[in-house]
């Protein structure tokens, strides 16, 4: 055990980035499994299970813990590399395996264990302060110690299940390979692809493309769809052209001998880079994208919120009561002229099979839009009040069915459209449908009716009376008190699609700075990794006589091909998806869109071009450090 | 003391070892010699248990290692023998008298005994003075010392050598291949030695000729080592 401490102490340089990979992970889980415990706790059971937000933070988190697998194997793998040759070096002197495996538990144990700590620490500090940031929204937020307990376990369960991944991994290798195998595992390298299977490997890519293209120019698919099967799509095309596309250009280049013989070690050396780190560029490059695209746009939509609720609230307070009790309590919340009241018959229904509707006559729909529409008999409009440009639609089949006093009747849907009468609700939908005037009286005979009453006070008065939460609270019991079936609170559903946005602009941010330091993390110890590898390699061209310049740009470009490759195409990519975005398919482009565009292209920029002289400094120090020591460097 | 009977070794789809016949005898300087690819540091490994072979069998005394279990194949890597490899595999983490001690650690003897014991062989090579040096302070042929040190301070019975001197200059490669004989010569152990050179080689008392696979022939040496190393020069043409 004290050899084992030792060990790992003076391997502590070599297990930083693995540490910083790991606290990385730990702090960002922490963090948002405390967001998501704080969030679910406002929810109720219902709520839980039908909010989209709901549902969907459950899904971030196995989004994070995804990525954080990845980022910790990756990180754990580039230092098995190492320790996997030393376990070697151990079993040939004659330890048994399953010391080594203690070595090992014990060893990525204290990783982690440290790791988890860190993390903890970090996880808390964030996690305090983003609750304060909620908490100057005006939305409640509330962390017992008992929940901070629960994040406490959940975090180290998912570390536990992350670094388990990785030990088993590592022991799966040690069980399954020769000594000789453990001892030479640092030096392994991946295989090119022969040149026909690249011919085929490219052919496809470039098919994927072509399907993405038609895919996402067609009109008849609807947009959903089309970014689903599309995405997916490029993302097939990109990986088949990077994994064969380079090995065909490189036989294809053997042919023009003048240029192939002039490039030649630029050329190969590239390639062969290219080739041993294409599945790293693979990733740095959809992290790049979906930062640049998804998660800037994303930042920009939730982040920036004035005002932009009010057009799905027209009103400020919506009720349902029974249709005799109306008049009496529209005398009772008039006030004294401090608001419009307006009040609409209308009807609770519930579909033969299945699904509830708010049903009012086409005279009352007229009023709400101020549209001249005609509607025939058996025929009915199906409203969605959730936004005005989503395309789901009330009645997926078309019809619906309806006891009346004549027995069951069927309606077909004239049209369908996604617009607010009254008032949107993100949770609950509301669905309405509008009937002939008819058809309306119909089904009054089977159906008790009701009045919807829409308040709204008036713009003179607004600013004396429109009065936070002691105003709504008092309407609230009121409301109560009269019975209603039915209350919506313009404030009071403002602020939880706040407290939702609110929400999805903290997992973006999150994500987006998780997914960025994962990206610089990965190519950070990727060049590292390099180092060894160069410097032979630049003590070799040393000794050949190659001028130091074109040394530099040699080396330069071998340890920035696996940085610079995704950057420059997830930029080109990043703008030709934002030009499409804005190019009439019902997105306007956002200065700010691509004011944060560019701030992470910068900030990627500058770190690539900071590592790679880094890179070459240590490439420089270490070569001359191998020379004082009558190391022979280019073996 | 160690016999291999028609090892056979396949990588993949490749023959590297066409049914190989060699008993080697106690306190015997055996060396192993042929082209890149002929085998000779895989035979190396089959026979120091660190690579399993194909098919054959290997007999250690009158044990044989197919019929033994993992933990008593460690024990005789752990007592028996010492390993010395072309790329040194010393643990870059540990100073050099920490390297040297690593089989005692392992075979928890390290203890002040062991530690005289390990000062004892680093003065023996020459390398007393770096004891507190991390290997990457170290020359070649230093490093080498060192693992020449780490694989006898547990008095192993064979001492195999895969390509001792290879990655080494002439002048640290005479120091490697003088300490070699010494192990054989002074404290009588075995010692089986892969190489491509001939003047290294011919500090050996047998040299095995090694062609795609399978044994070509031997050399003995009957004369000096001058007379050794041309008789090993002539038949090399053959390899």
């Amino acid at each position: 055990m004290k050899m084992v401490f030792k060990i790992f102490k003076s391997n502590v340089r070599r297990c930083l980035p693995c540490f910083m990979s790991s606290i990385l992970v730990a702090a960002t889980l922490f963090l948002f499994e405390g967001i998501k415990e704080m969030f679910l706790a406002t929810m109720s059971v219902r709520e839980r299970l039908e909010s989209s937000l709901g549902i969907s933070t459950h899904l971030y988190i196995y989004v994070l813990l995804f990525i954080g697998v990845i980022l910790i194997l990756y990180t754990v793998n580039n230092y098995s590399r190492i320790r996997l040759r030393d376990y070697g070096t151990f079993l040939v002197l004659g330890s048994e395996k399953g010391t080594i495996i203690r070595m090992m538990l014990s060893e990525y144990g204290m990783i982690s264990a440290v790791s988890y700590g860190a993390g903890c620490v970090l996880g808390t500090v964030f996690l305090f302060a983003v609750r304060r940031m909620i908490i100057s929204e005006g939305i409640v937020m509330e962390l017992s110690r008992q929940m901070y307990l629960q994040v406490v376990c959940r975090t180290f369960l998912y570390m536990v299940m992350v670094y388990a991944a990785a030990v088993l991994m590592n022991v799966a290798y040690l069980q399954n390979h020769s000594l000789s195998a453990l001892m030479r595992y640092d030096r392994k390298k991946s295989t090119l692809p022969s040149v026909k299977v690249s011919l085929i490997g490219t052919v496809c890519g470039v098919i994927c493309f072509a399907a993405a293209g038609i895919i996402l120019n067609n009109e008849h698919i609807p947009p959903y769809i089309k970014i689903k099967y599309g995405l997916l799509l490029v993302l097939a095309g990109v990986f088949l052209c990077f994994t064969f596309t380079g090995r065909l250009l490189l036989y294809l280049l053997g042919g023009r001998e003048r240029w192939y013989f002039k490039y030649l070690l630029r050329i190969k050396d590239l390639y062969y880079r290219f080739a041993d780190n294409k599945n790293i560029m693979m990733l740095s490059f959809v992290i790049n994208f979906t930062v640049l695209i998804f998660i800037t746009n994303n930042i920009v939509e939730f982040g920036c919120t004035d005002s932009r609720y009010l057009w799905k609230y027209p009103y400020d307070y919506v009720y349902a009561v029974e249709e005799g009790k109306a008049d009496e309590f529209v005398r009772k919340f008039g006030g004294e002229g401090e608001a419009d009241i307006s009040a609409y018959p209308c009807l609770f229904l519930t579909c033969t099979e299945y699904g509830e509707y708010i049903g009012i006559p086409l005279s009352v729909y007229k009023r709400f839009t101020g549209e001249e529409e005609g509607l025939e008999p058996g025929k009915v409009f199906g409203i969605l009040q959730k936004s005005e440009t989503g395309e789901d639609a009330v009645l997926l089949s078309g019809r619906v069915a309806f006891e009346t006093g004549e027995g069951i009747q069927r309606f077909e849907a004239e049209k369908q459209m996604n617009r607010i009468l009254f008032c949107a609700h993100q949770r609950e939908s509301i669905n309405v449908l509008v009937f002939n005037d008819g058809d309306y009286r119909s089904l009054r005979k089977t159906w008790d009716g009701m009045s919807l009453i829409t308040w709204k006070a008036r713009e003179n008065v607004r600013t004396e009376s429109d009065g936070g939460r002691e105003k709504e609270e008092r309407m609230r019991d009121l409301a109560d008190s009269a019975g209603v079936r039915l209350f919506y609170s313009r404030e009071e559903l403002m602020l939880r699609d706040r407290k939702e946005d609110v929400m999805a602009l903290i997992f973006y941010i999150s994500m987006g700075i998780f997914l960025m330091i994962s990206n610089m993390a990965v190519l950070a110890v990727r060049t590292w990794t390099e180092i060894p590898v160069l410097t032979g390699k630049y003590g070799f061209l040393k000794k050949l006589g190659m001028d130091e310049g074109d040394i530099e740009s040699n080396v330069k470009g071998e340890l920035s091909i696996c940085m610079k490759i995704p950057f420059i195409l997830s930029f080109v990519l990043g703008i030709c998806a934002l030009m499409w975005l804005s190019g009439g398919r019902g997105y306007i482009l956002d200065m700010r869109v691509i004011l944060l565009f560019g701030a992470v292209v910068f900030v990627q920029g500058c770190f690539i071009a900071g590592i790679r002289n880094y890179g070459y400094r240590l490439v420089r120090e270490s070569a001359a450090g191998k020379e004082e020591n009558g190391v022979r460097i280019w073996n | 003391m160690i016999r291999a009977e028609n090892i056979i070794k396949n990588y993949q789809n490749t023959e590297v070892l066409k049914g190989v016949d060699l008993t080697v005898k106690e306190s015997e300087f055996i060396g192993i010699m042929g082209k890149s690819g002929s085998g000779k540091t895989t035979l190396l490994k089959i026979m120091g248990m660190i690579e399993p072979a194909t098919d054959g069998k290997i007999f250690y005394e009158k044990d044989n290692m197919e019929q033994i279990s993992g933990k008593e194949a460690a024990r005789i890597r752990r007592e028996e023998l010492g390993f010395i490899f072309q790329e040194f595999f010393l643990l870059d983490s540990l100073t050099v008298l920490e390297n040297v001690m690593l089989p005692l650690f392992i075979s928890k003897s390290a203890d002040a005994d062991g530690k005289e014991k390990a000062e004892k062989f680093i003065r023996k090579f020459g390398i007393d003075g770096l004891e507190k040096k991390m290997p990457d302070e170290l020359s070649g042929g230093e490093r080498q010392r060192t693992a020449i040190c780490r694989a006898l301070v547990n008095d192993p019975r064979i001492v195999f050598a895969d390509e001792p001197t290879g990655n080494l200059d002439s002048k640290s490669g005479k120091v490697v291949i003088d300490a070699l004989e010494t192990i054989n010569k002074e404290f009588k152990k075995t010692v089986v030695m892969v190489t491509h050179d001939p003047q290294m080689a011919s500090y050996c008392d047998r040299i095995i000729l090694l062609k795609d696979g399978k044994i070509l022939g031997q050399v003995t040496k009957e004369r000096d080592r001058d007379g050794f190393y041309k008789e090993i020069l002539a038949r090399m043409i053959d390899l």
